[in-house]
Order: C-alpha cells, then structure tokens, then sequence
C-alpha cells in the first residue's frame, strides 16, 4: 500500500468513487478492508491544516481513535449487516470485556449509544413526579432536562467558589430524592473529588437516604492526574443504589462513535437495564470499542498530550492574570470577568470556536475544550486579542 | 460448544435472549479472558462461508452494507477525527431521503434504528391514561417499552388468515394514545393494501383528533405485491401519522444502528422535546445517505431476496406445509412442529431460526431468508428435523 490514507480518500473524493465497489467485485469483500483501507498499515494520524477553524466546543478529542480501532472499525463494517448482538465481536463481548476488566458480572454492565443514554435512563428510571433529581449547578445539564420532561422535580446546588461539587450539601439535598447526579470530573468546572471525599459522600446518603440512587459520571475519568481520586467503580460494585457512567466519547476519541457504558450494584443495573435499548451500540463501534480498550499505549500519549496541551492553555490564562479552576478533564473553566457569550462572539470571528453558555455563571466565566498543542497555540493568540 | 449454547438460548424471548446472553454463553467464552487473546477465540467469521452458523433469526440482510454505503463509511472517517466529533448533522440524509420518497427533508427525523423512534413515540404519545393498541403477534418493541411509560397495552389477536385484525384495531384505538401497526407484519410477513391501511387510518382519526397511528414499513422495500403502497406521503400533512422506515433490512446496515420516521413537523417537534439526538454514529449517517441514494442497489437487493423466498416457500409448499404470503425477507411456516423444537433441531446443525410468536408457537415457524445458497443449505436441514428426507447432513 503506497498511497497514504489521506492520498487515497483525497482520490476517492475526486471521482474515484468506483474504485472500492470495483475491488470488492473483482476481489471480494475482503479486498476492501485488506488493500483499500490497509489493517496492518501504520498510518500516522496526520495534523489538523494551519488554517481553518479550530474547534475547541465539545470536549471532544483532537486526534480521534488510534488505528488499531480505526483497522477494527472498517473490518467490522462488512459485519454492517449484523446487529450488535449477532456480529463478531458483539456487544455482549464488549459487555463481558468491560465486566471482567472491573471484576463484575456482565449483568452488571450497561451499554448506551454514548454514556448520554444510560443518563437519561437513569433519571427515567429513578425519578419521578414523586421522586425528585438532585443535581449541581453548573454541571452537565442533561439529568436536569430529562427530569424537567418527565415532570420530575429537580434540585440544583451551587459549586463552591472554585468550581467544586458540594457534596455535603448534594447529599443534604439529596434525602428523599430519587437520584443524585454527581459528574467527577465535574462538566463545566473541571475539577476532582477524592476518593475519600466520594467514599464519605455515598455512605452519609446511604445513611440518610438509604433508598436514594446516586449516579457518578465519569466521563472524563481517564484524564485525571491528581492521585487523590480513584473512580467510584469498585465503591459502586459493593454499594446498593449506586452506578458508574463512562464513555469512549473522550480519551478514547469515539465521539462520534457512541459508546458508553454503566456499572454498578446489582440491584440497580437490573433496574436502568430495564430501559435499555436492545441494539444502540453499534457493530463498527463494538469492535473499535474492544480494540481501544486493550490500548493502553494510546490511551496514555492521548493523557500526556492533553495534559500538556492543557498546562499551556492553563499557563497562558494564569500569565494573563485570569483565575483558572483546577482542570482533570480535557476541558478547561477560565473566570474571564466578562460574558462568555461577548468572548464566544469575538472567538468566532477569528474561526476558533468555543462553547456555549454555562449559567449561572456565564457571566463572568467560559469553558474551553482543549483540542492539540499546536490549536491551543492559535487558539492562544486570538484569545490575547479578544481579550486585550 | 459455544455455538450450542448460544443457539439454545432461543427459547426465550428476544430481549431476555440477548441480556442471558451477557451472563451465560458469553460469560463461557470470556472466562479465560485476558485480553486481546480471547478476542481471537473460535469465530464463526474465520471459518469458510459454507461452514459457518446460518443467521436465520433475526431478518437480516445477509450481504451487508453495499459497495457504495461501505465506501462512504470507509471516507466518513477521513484521517480518524471526524470519529472523535459528535455526528448532529442529518440534514445530508434528510436530503438524501427526500429526493428518493419525495418527501419534505423537515419532515424527516432520523434515529439509533427505527426502534429508537418506536420508543420515543410511545414515550410521547401513551401514558397512564393513554393506552398503546397493538396487533398480537406483530414488532414488539412499542409493546416492550410502553409498560416503562405506565401505558397500558391492548394486544388484538389477528384475523382468521393471520393479518392484523385493522377494523378491531381501529375500534380498540378509541381513546388510546396510539395505535401501532406494522405493515407487512412482522412475523407473519403479511401485507395490507392502501384500501385496508387508509380505511383503518380514516376510522381512528374520525374517533379522535389525538390517538396517534405509527404505521412501521421496516420491510418496505422487499414487497412485491403490486397493490402496495406507502403512507409515507399521507405522513408529511396529517398530524396523527407517523411512518417509520429502517436502514437495518434492505439496505442492509442492522449494525449501524439508523432509521428515520416521516411525520407533520409538530409532531416531529413534539417528539424531540424527549428524543435523545445524539444517537447516531458517523459512519451510518455516511452509509445511509450514500445507500438511500444507490436504489439500483436496492431494487437488485429485493429480486435477491425474492428468489431465494420464493425458493424456500416452494420448498415448504410443495412439501405440503402452509406458509403465509411473505411480502418481506422472511417466511411464516407452518411446520406442524412447536417452533421450540424446530429452532433446537436447527440449532443442531448450527442455523438459527426465529423465536416464539405466541399465540402461534405450537406450529409455526419463522424463518428469515438469508442467500439462495444459505437457503438451499437450509432447507436440507429443515428436512432432516422435519423428519421429511434423509439428508446428507443426517446421515
């Protein structure tokens, strides 16, 4: 294969478009994975052009899956045909990988098209007109919205004054709710809570509201350096009414691949499993999913490289004299002392986009997802002009 | 032994199949797992065609995603970063969808499967107070989910020659939320004519302005039936209609997770203040489009699976069991034998056949059609359990 992939899908783009139908005629299907789009093939993932837009919105991950899983996603597309449950690998392989990787029952794993789903049906699951939400404010804002349409009532408490959960107060508000949504890394602050902070928070709710489900998200659970923090994983295997969300939306770069997946206790994966979709992973994503879960080296550049791209970005705000919140997460919350919506607009001019509003606090603070080095460095120059 | 178990495990329900799935086959092939070892364990995909298990179980397209769905999915990925980005953008595939069918692109909402629109309508539409109406057997997905909304559900037998019983149905709708039919009808693979659907339609709208009618047409493009027609168009003007069609059958994309619903842009509206968007993967709204838009494709995909459904009808025919009059990709058989038995004799010899249609579990089968070969092959088999001829196989 001498042609690089980028070399080949630019030809394929240009009316090249018969040559893969024309391989898998002459060849076989195989032909396609094999040749056309190489598996074994080390193709470097190539760097985002100097011009253009930078998108640093979503918190997503600038270098996308690795190769291994990009090799097992367009192998598993001639399984395109077969539901995730009857492809190789299915999704119960998945399930059973995830289960024996924390030291659980498959049963104890749930699959979502995102970890988005498994949030929707735990708050359909646990809360309702008589069963309110707790959750903080601000974190990520979905819980709040499926509960608003299920006519479930809601409870929001504040972040500290920097931008940590107060999880005394969430469980204080959390006695007699159905569930309480705790996001760790928080989702749009940044910051961690400890292990042993999580540790005291689920037992004072198993004390105090014994009947009362907590949810932590973990999306950002791979990026985290401080040593203070272990996920709640194993705490949610051996606690009743507790469960553990995480995606391969963020280090994992599968976005736009929707995989996520819930563990828990017992008892209450039953229940959330209850609102599972039976097919919502897809086949492609299931065999990239395994494949990327077995790649510990790329997952551990993609932590150093974000890392890195992150301490540049928090640097060049502190320099500047703006307060920055601790960031474990692959995103960053900057108090600019001005609208995010004024910094969005003037960042949108010069083609780097960043996110939406993040009230209550979206007067004075705005949240940046870090994308490469080299786009946080662009990105660093229009931010010294917008801001100056 | 692996393949036995998972085989058996079909006496059960669909959805209880795949979650005993999770704990039980799987849990035998994953207890020396260790990583990427366990992966490359005894395949069915590294064995040569003619050796591997026959998927006869789920109605499935047996080749696949097409040459040209595949390349757009292959391109969707570019240099890997277009798999990191959340997909929002369905506006390529409405477009897509909308010069094909001649529909409004607004019109169109776009799901993880038909099945994620089945549910998001059932949440929508039943409650506590608002019934669901279904046809017993037919898709089971609405039936499954309503009980999570607090919705009661009104299952009306079907008629005497297996179709959905429309003028019953249309009775039992008075004061439901909604009303779903599923035409041609999964699993007896009959098909209702424009007159019968319209006249049903007519009936619930005259009863209520409010109950809902979700007409599923996931087996569209393989009726042959002349008279047929979809009610895609009546869909786009009447706020009570909702059509639902599926990527998963003919075009053969079932992995890929996508289908779309046709409906009034209120709707629609309504049915998005609960849906939850970001369902869908690149790859298949990639696929999709370039599928949507390869109808030669399609229309070579239905002259396949005709052949090969007509193949294996004879075969049940001419051997003196009824089979009803399959306008889909899958045939429902009488074959005097409790489908329990004829799935574990199949199993046997490693095909998979359809689960329990109650109330018809006691004689009937269903059987999905997969390529004239795997049929062929099939049908050898088929004749051993049956205990018809000696085969090969049996021997």
């Amino acid at each position: 294969m001498s042609l690089s992939r980028r070399g080949f899908v630019a030809s394929l783009g240009l009316g090249g478009g018969h040559l893969s139908g024309a391989l898998i005629a002459a060849r076989g299907r195989e032909a396609l994975v094999g040749e056309a789009w190489p598996v074994t093939a080390e193709v470097s993932v190539i760097p985002p052009p100097e011009e253009g837009e930078i998108r640093i919105s979503s918190n997503e991950n600038p270098r996308g899956p690795g190769d291994r899983a990009l090799n097992a996603l367009r192998k598993a597309f001639l399984q395109g045909g077969r539901y995730p449950t009857n492809a190789e690998p299915s999704q119960s392989d998945l399930r059973a990988a995830l289960a024996d990787a924390n030291g659980c029952e498959s049963a104890q794993i749930a699959l979502g098209a995102g970890s988005g789903e498994l949030l929707k049906n735990g708050v359909h699951a646990f809360t309702s007109k008589e069963r309110y939400l707790t959750t903080a404010s601000p974190t990520y804002g979905q819980p709040k919205r499926v509960a608003r349409y299920l006519g479930s009532g809601v409870k929001e408490v504040p972040v500290d004054s920097r931008g940590y959960l107060d999880l005394d107060q969430m469980a204080d508000s959390g006695r007699g709710a159905g569930m309480i949504f705790v996001c760790n890394p928080n989702n749009p602050t940044g910051t961690v809570h400890s292990a042993s902070d999580i540790r005291e928070f689920v037992a004072k709710v198993a004390r105090t509201s014994p009947d009362t489900v907590i949810q932590f998200d973990e999306a950002y659970h791979e990026y985290v350096l401080d040593r203070s923090y272990e996920s709640a994983a194993a705490l949610a295997l051996e606690t009743p009414n507790v469960f553990v969300t995480r995606t391969f939306s963020k280090v994992y770069g599968m976005a736009g691949l929707r995989v996520g997946y819930g563990i828990g206790h017992k008892g209450v994966m039953e229940k959330l499993r209850k609102y599972e979709q039976i097919f919502n992973t897809n086949t492609p994503a299931v065999a990239a999913a395994l494949e990327t879960f077995q790649d510990k080296a790329r997952v551990r550049s993609e932590i150093r490289r974000n890392t890195e791209a992150r301490d540049f970005t928090v640097n060049f705000f502190r320099n500047a004299g703006y307060e920055v919140f601790d960031s474990q997460t692959n995103f960053i919350f900057v108090r600019l002392n001005r609208p995010a919506k004024e910094f969005r607009e003037r960042c949108a001019k010069h083609n780097v986009i960043v996110p939406r509003d993040f009230p209550p606090m979206e007067k004075t603070h705005a949240r940046i997802s870090i994308g490469t080095l080299n786009e946080m460095r662009r990105a660093a120059v229009v931010f010294a002009e917008v801001l100056s | 032994m692996i393949r036995n178990q998972e085989c058996r495990q079909h006496g059960v329900s669909r959805r209880s199949f795949v979650r005993t799935l999770g704990v039980s086959a799987t849990a035998t092939a994953i207890l020396s797992w260790n990583g990427p070892r366990a992966v490359a364990r005894g395949w069915a995909m590294s064995l040569p065609e003619s050796e591997r298990p026959l998927l006869l179980h789920n109605n499935e397209n047996p080749l696949g995603p097409g040459p040209s769905a595949l390349e757009a999915m292959n391109v969707s990925l570019g240099n890997g970063r277009p798999a990191a980005n959340y997909s929002f953008n369905t506006a390529d595939l409405a477009k897509a969808i909308s010069k094909v069918e001649g529909v409004p692109a607004e019109n169109i909402m776009v799901g993880n499967g038909s099945t994620q629109l089945l549910r998001t309508a059932t949440q929508v539409f039943t409650s506590g107070s608002k019934p669901l109406v279904s046809g017993a057997p037919s898709y089971e997905e609405c039936v499954e989910y309503a009980p999570l909304c607090d919705a009661p559900v009104e299952m009306v037998p079907l008629d005497t020659s297996m179709r959905l019983d429309l003028k019953t149905m249309a009775y039992a709708a008075k004061g439901a939320g909604m009303l779903f039919l599923n035409n041609p009808n999964n699993p007896t693979a009959t098909l209702h004519s424009p007159i019968a659907i319209g006249d049903c339609i007519e009936r619930v709208l005259g009863a209520s302005d409010s109950t809902m009618i979700l007409i599923d047409e996931a087996y569209h493009d393989y009726v042959t039936d002349p008279s047929y027609k979809t009610e895609l168009p009546r869909a786009v003007n009447n706020k009570q209609l909702i059509v639902a069609r599926t990527f998963s059958k003919a075009h053969g994309m079932a992995g890929m997770r996508i289908g779309y619903v046709v409906a009034h842009e209120e709707t629609l509206e309504k049915m998005r203040a609960w849906h939850y968007g970001l369902s869908l993967n690149v790859p298949a709204l990639a696929g999709a489009t370039a599928s949507m838009l390869d109808q030669g494709r399609i229309a070579k995909e239905r002259a396949r699976n005709t052949e090969a459904r007509d193949f294996t009808l004879d075969w049940f025919r001419s051997r003196g069991m009824k089979a009803t009059n399959s306008q889909t990709n899958f045939v429902f058989v009488k074959t005097g034998k409790p489908a329990a038995d004829f799935r574990d004799g199949c199993a046997e010899h490693g095909i998979k056949v359809g689960r329990n249609f109650p109330p018809y579990e006691e004689s009937w089968a269903r059987i999905s059609i997969g390529t004239l070969d795997e049929m062929q092959r099939a049908a050898d088999v088929f004749g051993s359990v049956l205990g018809l001829e000696s085969t090969s196989e049996a021997a």
